[in-house]
């Protein structure tokens, strides 16, 4: 493998596209005037900005290294964790968007836990869930920075610990030098990016290949299941990966906080079909990499990886033109940093603002100084969470994704849509969905216990969660509606 | 109506659950997309033909799909019942967004009732 830094033209491009990265966040910095700048971008986003800037905080360092990975690893298994993202979003939009940008029009919501503290009142829904977001965002920083190392080694020729090190570096850097704001525009500007990148991406994997029907009868002759619809992990794992990541979307934060920052409520109307799209456009990447690499694989025409993981640097490295894996390593690069941003961010709001207040109903003394520590203590948690876990990038982020998935889904989606649903509910949803989460995880990796057939742990903590915060309200919730104030019953009615 | 899909959607994921351990994989396929369309006949507030025409639409690709599974025909360069899925699952749910789209202006948030809705809430109060 060529390093990154025998490579001018890569190089150049990386250079490049990170003073890019890094003039936004000092651009941002100065606009950065207050705690709503800080935490929703001010309420100033346009419909395209907030589309794109989430699709590329969702797709990040998971999708783009992690998905051509268990695409080579499994076939067409990995694409029920791509294509639900479709219905996702649209899901999202229709249950969500309109109920969390109102609420923010007549309270100030600067983050999931104000939103669930307004709907349910009292203290512990607002602790629980800041509480879930912290350990969501370990779990799936943990992908981020996983990611980072992986292209790291790939590019520069280090050991795992010495590349996570450079990765912590840089995060760490474009997290104090900007907040959401520039997380939001980094998003936008590599949105744009990722999907030029992508399409660019297809054609080299379809030639390399030999096109698309040649790929198939390679991959068809070495393994049927590998190219047919479920993958190699089969029906069971296939749906249970549709259904954490069709409903799971609705649960995660760095997505849906997105609905607090947009400028004018009537900016959600074509929100979802254009995120939809541009997700798909990148989602081509995912796809094309994984399965034209195994077929290279299988000709004989590349050696066999030595992590899946490796399929995309590897592929960029190889079988692209320079200027094509530059610019992609550097949208990669700074896709994984600017979610990050965004996790940092939200991890660190739920630690220094979220937590205090429910507990003491006033924020911290020196906010800005504990956020920054706050900031430094999640990126190191989350690096020694990474390697203790030792999993594919994907697999990482799936338990990330159910994480937040499983505590979220219940009582903000459908907590924001129906009268009935009470605090209790909401607060023993997320505990059960949390203790099934980190339980089955922790069991599976000192294989004590796994769910049977390949059922992902998130989906079935989801499906728990779910029947806890539905059973619980119909038990709990006959004057729930009668409690709720006037501007929540509005929100819910409209 | 949001009683009886809630109602739904509690039914539906206790059979999930239920099928699961069974490995009755088309059953959990069936309560994972019920799952899915119940959560946007939640969200919308009146269900509108094109949407039911959806449904029933995404239920035949689907259908078809687990059908075709064993085929090793090509549609398009990919075995049969993956072409049913990379060209036909995966786009169609753009079609509801689209649909949410068009809906939005006339039911999903109409200019009338948003401008009531600031006049009589739209002061931000604290959340607390």
């Amino acid at each position: 493998m060529i390093p990154l830094f025998q490579s001018p033209v890569i190089l150049a491009c990386v250079l490049l596209y990170l003073a890019c990265c890094f003039g936004i966040g000092v651009w941002a910095l100065r606009r950065t005037h207050s705690s709503a700048d800080f935490f929703v971008a001010g309420r100033s986003l346009g419909m395209v900005v907030m589309a794109i800037a989430t699709m590329a905080s969702i797709m990040s360092g998971f999708g783009f290294v992690g998905g051509p990975g268990l695409v080579y690893e499994s076939g067409m298994s990995s694409l029920w964790m791509t294509f639900p993202a479709t219905i996702g979003f649209t899901l999202s939009w229709v249950l969500l968007g309109k109920r969390l940008r109102l609420l923010a029009e007549c309270r100030e919501i600067l983050t999931l836990p104000d939103a669930v503290a307004v709907r349910y009142g009292g203290r512990w829904p607002r602790l629980m869930m800041a509480l879930a977001l912290v350990l969501g965002v370990v779990g799936y920083l943990g992908t981020q920075v996983m990611a980072t190392g992986v292209v790291l080694v790939a590019v520069l020729d280090v050991s795992l610990p010495v590349a996570l090190l450079i990765g912590l570096g840089i995060l760490g850097f474009y997290t104090v030098a900007g907040g959401i704001l520039a997380g939001v525009y980094n998003d936008l500007f590599q949105g744009i990016v990722m999907m030029g990148a992508s399409v660019a991406v297809l054609y080299y994997a379809l030639q390399s290949g030999g096109g698309l029907t040649h790929i198939s009868q390679t991959l068809q002759a070495m393994d049927p299941k590998f190219i047919g619809p479920w993958g190699t992990r089969g029906p069971l794992t296939a749906l249970s990966w549709y259904l954490i990541f069709g409903l799971g979307w609705m649960g995660q934060p760095h997505g849906i906080t997105k609905f607090l920052m947009l400028k004018n409520p009537r900016d959600l109307r074509w929100g979802a079909l254009l995120t939809g799209m541009v997700y798909m456009i990148c989602s081509l990447l995912w796809m094309s990499i994984g399965l034209a690499m195994r077929s290279l694989v299988q000709a004989g025409g590349q050696k066999p990886l030595a992590t899946p993981d490796l399929a995309a640097p590897i592929f960029l490295m190889h079988y692209t033109p320079a200027i094509v894996a530059g610019v992609v390593f550097a949208g990669l690069l700074a896709a994984i940093m600017s979610t990050a941003n965004s996790f940092l961010n939200i991890g660190a709001a739920a630690l220094v603002r979220d937590i205090p207040i429910a507990w003491t109903r006033r924020t911290l003394p020196r906010e800005l100084f504990w956020s920054r520590v706050a900031t430094v203590v999640l990126l190191v948690i989350s690096a020694v969470f990474a390697l203790y876990m030792e999993n594919l990038v994907a697999l990482l982020g799936t338990f990330g994704w159910g994480t937040f998935a499983a505590a979220i889904v219940p009582p903000v989606a459908i907590g924001m849509n129906w009268k009935r649903a009470t605090g209790s509910a909401c607060v023993a949803s997320i505990a059960i969905s949390l203790i099934l989460n980190f339980t089955l995880e922790l069991s599976a990796r000192h294989k004590l216990f796994t769910l049977p057939y390949g059922m992902n742990v998130g989906a079935f903590a989801l499906l728990v969660s779910l029947v806890v915060f539905i059973g619980v309200s119909w038990l709990t919730g006959q004057d729930e509606e009668r409690r709720l104030p006037p501007d929540v019953k509005a929100v819910m009615e409209i | 109506m949001s009683d009886r899909t809630v109602a739904a959607i509690f039914a539906v994921t206790l059979a999930a659950l239920a099928l699961f351990p069974l490995h009755a994989w088309l059953g959990f396929g069936i309560a994972a997309c019920a799952l899915l369309v119940l959560g946007l006949v939640l969200g919308f507030t009146r269900l509108h033909p094109a949407l039911l025409l959806l449904f029933a639409a995404y239920v035949v690709l689907l259908a078809g799909m687990v059908w075709l599974a064993d085929s090793s025909r090509l549609i398009l360069g990919l075995p049969a019942a993956t072409a049913l899925l990379v060209y036909g699952i995966w786009p169609m749910p753009l079609l509801a967004a689209l649909l949410y789209g068009l809906l939005f202006r006339s039911s999903v948030l109409p200019d009338d009732k948003l401008e009531k809705f600031l006049a009589e809430h739209g002061r931000r109060r604290p959340a607390e």
